[in-house]
């Protein structure tokens, strides 16, 4: 009989027979005729004649291959598992419906300064900051049955007295009468990404504020004939003046001159002082994000470039609504972006007829977007320079820098919109999108 | 040479231009004022003395490129270019070009005044030379043509004797055409006469 029993089991086999009972089972590996292995259980008692002597054994068994070989799974993989959880560097924590924690692993014990085992028991809004506890409650209140999901992102004092910023996705967990029984919950450490992303934002800002700066170094012969032409009439209406007022008397008709003048020298003042306020405003270095009208940001775009499109351009058409959704963005930088645009659509189009020298700046909504284009009667931009032109320091200008359009691209897709060049239509056409606004 | 002289301003910003003529009024020109290149070119008659004040950057046609226009259609007119930002390109084309200064935007109304002056004076002598060229050319017409076959010769530097001889006639023909020429023209000796036929008919030279 023992001849089943595997060869190294059969001492084991010997001993446990002879201390077994009914109550308890044992389990022994019985080898198969082809060598393979099967699992068996036995209850066994022994049997003793009328006087009590030991006569032989009885046994019930049954095979329990099966058993055995997924107990012995389970437990490996609840190893695996187990140290997967203790290994990751992702927090993980389980609560019940008070919030207090019944499991977590070393990477959030170690957030809470403590051991796993020490921190079972304790409350998992303890180390919240004080003011983000009643969002966490409000996050963790709004689940249901059929939504279990929340996430958040927390402000969480460290044992150390930093504040770390923490993202935590959680799943809220109810019995079958739907009764709410705890949290689970996977949260990571955002502090740095999130410090890295504000780094990253203020050199994109500088960036830009850079070439906007440069891009006003370009502009000065516009803007100095901008400023020159109302310093020159001031200049010629007051030397005019001058020569009347010079005169041994001033005749009626020389005073209506003279108030003439004094009036149209104020106005000329007055036409200095709009043009120093709107470059001022443009060179500043950043602004705030904000909801604005694109018709309003391409409307200063058109007389920030006044000067540069004074010769180039003799039509200007913009078909920007002011009633399409507002777009939420830097507003200094889309128009940035606009008056790149504009001062390349005027470049292009030197070699055009003046008559044929038409602008135009149009707007519509595209699903979710506001799609701006800015399309110029110059030669157009063939696809391969329009794989090119985003790139720094590609120009097709002598005098240019080549960064317009690379800084004009990081501008757009920091605001979640893409810009593209409309290639090999005969005509300059470049369109961005920006998405509307969640206030509109 | 008649009429007192008139200023042509030409700018395209209204503040300006109506700023430029104030001032030249107020200096006691007749000042004639247009917004465009184009249309001061399609109305200008030709009157003098006068002298062109033009802005340089205007859409259309620049103020360099009237100056250009007008030196290709051969009218000499005097020109002054006006601008706000003075690139030294421009300046270069529009000296080149003949135009009298370039008066950089804003001026005094001293360098105005003294910049209308000189270009109403250029104009002045430019009259002076055209006239009297079309003096000459009228007397050079009415030379006969065996005058005029003597005459082509003589501005070779050719003697007599050889004009003579080239032309098939007597010295004493050649000498008594020679003084009839001379009677005709009003001018003496012979080098201004060659000089003044190669400036009013250089193809009879």
């Amino acid at each position: 009989m023992f001849s089943v029993i595997h060869p190294d089991h059969r001492e084991r086999v010997m001993r446990a027979v002879q201390n077994s009972d009914v109550h308890r089972p044992f389990v022994l590996d019985v080898m198969r005729r082809d060598g393979s292995t099967d699992w068996s259980e036995w209850r066994g008692r022994s049997l003793f004649d009328a006087e009590g002597k030991h006569s032989g054994y009885q046994a019930v068994g049954r095979i329990v291959t099966d058993l055995v070989l997924a107990q012995r799974k389970l437990a490996e993989s609840e190893l695996q598992y187990r140290s997967v959880v203790e290994d990751l560097r992702e927090l993980i924590v389980r609560c019940d419906s008070l919030g207090v924690i019944t499991f977590a692993n070393a990477a959030y014990a170690r957030t809470r300064d403590c051991s796993p085992d020490e921190i079972v028991g304790r409350s998992v809004l303890e180390s919240v900051h004080p003011e983000d506890v009643e969002h966490a409650y409000q996050q963790m209140a709004v689940v249901t049955c059929e939504d279990p999901f929340c996430s958040l992102e927390l402000r969480v004092m460290r044992a150390s007295g930093d504040v770390a910023l923490q993202e935590w996705n959680g799943r809220a967990f109810y019995d079958e009468k739907r009764k709410f029984l705890g949290f689970q919950a996977v949260g990571h450490d955002i502090t740095e990404l999130r410090r890295t992303e504000a780094r990253l934002r203020e050199k994109d800002q500088q960036s830009a504020h850079l070439a906007r700066v440069a891009m006003l170094g370009e502009m000065v012969a516009g803007i100095s004939h901008e400023i020159n032409q109302p310093l020159a009439s001031i200049a010629n209406f007051s030397s005019a003046a001058e020569l009347i007022l010079e005169k041994p008397d001033v005749s009626v008709e020389d005073q209506v001159k003279l108030q003439s003048w004094v009036h149209r020298v104020l106005q000329q003042t007055e036409r200095i002082n709009t043009i120093i306020i709107r470059l001022r405003r443009f060179g500043r270095p950043s602004s705030q994000r904000e909801d604005f009208a694109i018709a309003d940001a391409a409307t200063e775009a058109l007389l920030v470039t006044e000067s540069a499109q004074r010769t180039a351009v003799s039509r200007r058409l913009m078909s920007c609504s002011h009633d399409l959704p507002l777009v939420n963005a830097d507003r200094i930088q889309i128009e940035q972006v606009l008056v790149n645009l504009i001062q390349n659509a005027s470049e292009a189009m030197q070699e055009t007829p003046t008559i044929s020298r038409q602008m135009s700046i149009d707007a519509d909504v595209v699903g979710s977007e506001i799609v701006v284009a800015v399309t110029d009667f110059g030669p157009g931009i063939t696809a391969e320079q329009g794989h090119d032109i985003f790139q720094s320091f590609v120009t097709s200008k002598s005098d240019g820098m080549g960064i317009g359009l690379a800084i004009s691209r990081s501008i757009i897709e920091s605001h979640g919109g893409k810009i593209r060049a409309i290639t090999d239509t005969g005509y300059g056409k470049i369109e961005f999108s920006l998405p509307i606004s969640e206030h509109t | 040479m008649s009429g007192s002289p008139v200023v042509y301003i030409v700018d395209d910003d209204t503040d300006a231009r109506d700023s430029a003529c104030a001032l030249v009024s107020e200096m006691s020109l007749r000042a004639i004022a247009f917004s465009s290149a184009e249309e001061f070119l399609n109305s200008y008659d030709g009157y003098r003395p006068a002298c062109l004040l033009t802005d340089h950057h205007m859409l259309g046609m620049t103020g360099v490129e009237l100056l250009e226009t007008l030196r290709a259609n051969e009218v000499s007119l005097a020109v002054v270019v006006m601008t706000a930002f003075a690139e030294t390109e421009l300046t270069v084309r529009a000296i080149r070009s003949g135009a009298v200064t370039l008066l950089e935007k804003p001026f005094s109304n001293t360098a105005l005044w003294r910049a209308i002056h000189q270009a109403l004076s250029e104009d002045r002598h430019q009259f002076a030379d055209e006239a009297k060229l079309l003096l000459i050319r009228k007397r050079l017409d009415s030379l006969t043509e065996s005058e005029r076959e003597v005459l082509t010769v003589i501005c070779r530097g050719e003697p007599n004797k050889s004009v003579a001889l080239k032309l098939d006639v007597s010295v004493r023909t050649v000498e008594g055409r020679r003084s009839s020429i001379f009677e005709k023209t009003g001018v003496f000796p012979i080098a201004e006469l060659v000089q003044l036929v190669m400036i009013a008919r250089p193809e009879l030279c």
